[in-house]
C-alpha cells in the first residue's frame, strides 16, 4: 500500500492567506504593489470557488488518469526520488499545457481570465479557472500516467506545482539571485508572462522551471526600460467572477456559431489562435508582436 | 484538512483580505482626466485621430470622439484604465448608449452634460 500524500495546495490555503496580508503590509509601507478592493475580491472570489469545482469534478479528471495507468508502460513506485523526477516531468507538462493554453482558443478560454487582473499581486495567482476540467486539460497529464507514475502522485506534484507559482506573482519582489533567476521562475520572469506589452506576449510559460523557456526559446527577461502593463489585450471591463469565467467561452461560442463561415474557419476560430478572426478584425499576439516590431 | 476547518477559513480569510484592501485605501478610485484619457487612448491606438474628449458626469470614463466618426471610451476599471471602440453609440434621453460587441464588456450608457456635443454627429 502506497503512503498518502496530502493535499498541498489545500494545506497551503492558511500560507496563500498570510502572504497576501504581508503583501498589503509591503504595498501600505512601500506603495510598490497595489492591492484594489473589487479586483481583490474578484480573485478571491475565482480562486473559493476554484476549490469547490476541484471537490465537485476532481474526481472525473482523477478517473481519466487512474484509466490512463492501468496500459503504464512501468511501475513506478512513491520513492522520495520520484516525487523529484515526477515533479520536474510534471513541470514540462506544464509548461506544454500553458504554451498550448496561449496558443489555441479551446484551452486560452479557460485560462484567461487568469490574465484577466490589471493588477500583478498575490491575489491574482488565485484567479484560477473554472472550467478547466470541463476543458479537458487534464489530457496533458495522460502521458505522464501511461509512463507509470501513479494518479496519486501526479495530484500531488501538480499541488506542488500550483502552490510553487503563488509567490512569483508580486511585485513586492525584484529579482532573486543569478543562480535563481538562471533555474526558477521568479517574479520577474512572470510578470513579464502577466504583461500585455506586445513584445511580453507569449513568453515565459513555465510553471517552476524557466529552463524549459530557455530551451525552447521562449524565455523573454524583464526590461526596465519596458514596465510591464498588466491584462488582457483587450482587457475585461468586470468585476463579476462569472463574466470573467465564462466570457471567452461565451465569444468563442458567438464566433463559431456566426452565419456564413466555412467549417475551416468555424474550427480556427475554437481551435486557432487567440485574436484569430477570418475577416482580418482582430489580432493574434504574433501579428501585434510584429507591428509592435515594425513600428520601432 | 476537514471541510469544517477550511471553509470558515477560507471565508474568513477573504473577508479579512478584503477589509484590509478596502481599510488601506483599495476603495478609492480617482477619476480620470483628459489629458491622461488621450494619453491612454493615443498609446493604446496611435493609428487613430482624437477629434475631442469629454469627461462623463461620473468622472470614471473620457468619451473619445474620434476623426473617423467613431467613438471610443477610456474608463476607470479599478484604479486602472480600459480603452475600449464602441462598434454603436446612439443618444438615449439623457445618456450616450456605446455597445462594443464584446461579450465581456456588451454596452456601457455614459452621461454627458447637458452643453454636450450630440453624440449623433459624432457616431
Amino acid at each position: 500500500m502506497p503512503p498518502e500524500l496530502p493535499d498541498v495546495v489545500t494545506l497551503s490555503v492558511p500560507l496563500f492567506l498570510v502572504g497576501m496580508l504581508l503583501e498589503l503590509a509591503v504595498s501600505h509601507r512601500g506603495r510598490t504593489v497595489r492591492y484594489e478592493t473589487r479586483d481583490t475580491f474578484a480573485s478571491l472570489a475565482m480562486g473559493s470557488v476554484r476549490v469547490i469545482e476541484g471537490i465537485v469534478l476532481g474526481g472525473l479528471a482523477t478517473a481519466v488518469l487512474v484509466w490512463a495507468h492501468q496500459f503504464r508502460l512501468l511501475d513506478i513506485g512513491r520513492e522520495w526520488w520520484v516525487v523529484v523526477v515526477a515533479f520536474v516531468i510534471d513541470d514540462l507538462r506544464y509548461y506544454v499545457y500553458h504554451r498550448v493554453a496561449h496558443r489555441i482558443r479551446w484551452f486560452w478560454a479557460e485560462h484567461v481570465n487568469h490574465h484577466s487582473s490589471q493588477h500583478y499581486n498575490l491575489s491574482t495567482a488565485l484567479r484560477q479557472s473554472w472550467t478547466g476540467t470541463l476543458g479537458g486539460s487534464v489530457i496533458f497529464k495522460v502521458p505522464l500516467a501511461l509512463i507509470g507514475f501513479d494518479p496519486g502522485m501526479l495530484v500531488f506534484v501538480v499541488g506542488l506545482n500550483t502552490v510553487y507559482q503563488f509567490w512569483i506573482h508580486t511585485e513586492a519582489i525584484d529579482k532573486m539571485p543569478w543562480w535563481f533567476e538562471a533555474v526558477f521562475n521568479t517574479p520577474s520572469h512572470h510578470r513579464v508572462h502577466h504583461a500585455r506589452n506586445p513584445r511580453y506576449l507569449d513568453t515565459n510559460f513555465a510553471g517552476a522551471l524557466i529552463i524549459w523557456d530557455r530551451m525552447f526559446g521562449s524565455f523573454v527577461p524583464e526590461d526596465e526600460a519596458e514596465p510591464c502593463q498588466y491584462g488582457l489585450v483587450n482587457n475585461l471591463g468586470t468585476f463579476n467572477p462569472v463574466r470573467i469565467a465564462f466570457h471567452e467561452w461565451a465569444a468563442l461560442l458567438v464566433d463559431v456559431v456566426r452565419p456564413g463561415l466555412t467549417l475551416g474557419q468555424r474550427l480556427r476560430y475554437a481551435f486557432g489562435p487567440p485574436g484569430y478572426s477570418h475577416d482580418g478584425s482582430r489580432r493574434t499576439a504574433d501579428e501585434l508582436k510584429a507591428e509592435a516590431l515594425a513600428a520601432r | 484538512m476537514p471541510l469544517e476547518l477550511l471553509v470558515p477559513m477560507v471565508v474568513l480569510g477573504v473577508a479579512l483580505t478584503l477589509f484590509v484592501t478596502h481599510a488601506l485605501g483599495g476603495s478609492c478610485i480617482p477619476p480620470v482626466e483628459v489629458g491622461q484619457a488621450t494619453a491612454t487612448f493615443t498609446a493604446e491606438h496611435p493609428g487613430l485621430s482624437i477629434q475631442r474628449v469629454e469627461i462623463d458626469r461620473s468622472g470614471r470614463t473620457a468619451v473619445v470622439l474620434l476623426e473617423d466618426g467613431r467613438v471610443g471610451v477610456v474608463t476607470r476599471i479599478g484604479d486602472h484604465l480600459t480603452v475600449k471602440i464602441a462598434t454603436d453609440a446612439a443618444r438615449v434621453q439623457d445618456r450616450l448608449r456605446l455597445r462594443f460587441g464584446d461579450v465581456g464588456w456588451p454596452m456601457r450608457d455614459v452621461h454627458l452634460g447637458e452643453s454636450e456635443r450630440s453624440p449623433d454627429d459624432a457616431a
